[in-house]
């Protein structure tokens, strides 16, 4: 059976990134837009912040499809697969970063006009945390693979 | 390290360019000059088999060993 050109699940997870990218922004900016035009407040400060951390999700999905495509290309483990699982987990790390202390910090902020500037708010889920995790193991199993493949080089 | 490439003798006996060597074992120039100089740390068994295939010898012909009383406190990195 011969190998398509395209890589299913790179294509899949790139519909997925588009659809959720759109199904973000029309929930958080387009919806509150156009209740806006109907009467109601409109997009909030805090909607536009809200919108952080999915964008980081969303780039962690888009090079998790740059991987999978490369898999199915054929291509050796070399330095696009390592930059691939670093982007991978360096999206996930700033997402949950992003909502476990900028979001809530932020709205914490924004919901009081910038009066009251103390501490970091902290949102902490298991979601998050767990995320954060994983982004982690894959930014050192990148980091991992990067001297691996320095090593292997240096072999004839 | 103790083990040394002679690949250059055999190179002379053999009367061959290590161009033309590079290219019939599938490696770059680049890469077999540092296989000549001992810049690599290791020889693939894929590679010094190609090798004893061209030069017609055996993996003996092309590796030297230095003993080394300090070879087994050597740490792989």
């Amino acid at each position: 059976m011969s190998k398509s050109a395209v890589s299913f699940p790179a294509a899949l997870t790139r519909i997925i990134v588009v659809l959720f990218g759109v199904a973000v922004v029309a929930r958080q900016i387009a919806v509150p837009m156009l209740l806006r035009s109907a009467g109601s407040d409109g997009v909030s400060p805090t909607a536009w912040v809200t919108l952080l951390a999915p964008l980081f999700f969303l780039w962690a999905l888009w090079a998790a499809s740059d991987v999978f495509a490369r898999m199915h290309r054929g291509d050796a483990f070399g330095p696009a697969m390592v930059r691939g699982l670093r982007d991978i987990g360096g999206g996930l790390m700033l997402g949950a970063f992003a909502a476990i202390v900028v979001q809530p910090s932020l709205i914490f902020l924004i919901g009081n006009g910038f009066r009251e500037m103390r501490g970091v708010q902290l949102d902490f889920d298991v979601e998050n945390v767990t995320l954060a995790l994983v982004g982690l193991v894959l930014v050192l199993l990148a980091r991992y693979g990067r001297e691996l493949q320095s090593k292997l080089d240096a072999f004839v | 390290m103790p083990v040394r490439v002679t690949l250059d003798v055999m190179l002379a006996r053999r009367k061959l360019r290590a161009r033309d060597v590079a290219e019939q074992i599938g490696i770059s120039e680049t890469q077999l000059s540092l296989l000549r100089t001992g810049k690599v740390k290791g020889m693939r068994f894929n590679t010094l088999s190609k090798l004893c295939l061209v030069l017609a010898c055996a993996p003996g012909d092309i590796l030297e060993y230095e003993r080394a009383e300090t070879d087994l406190t050597v740490n792989d990195d």
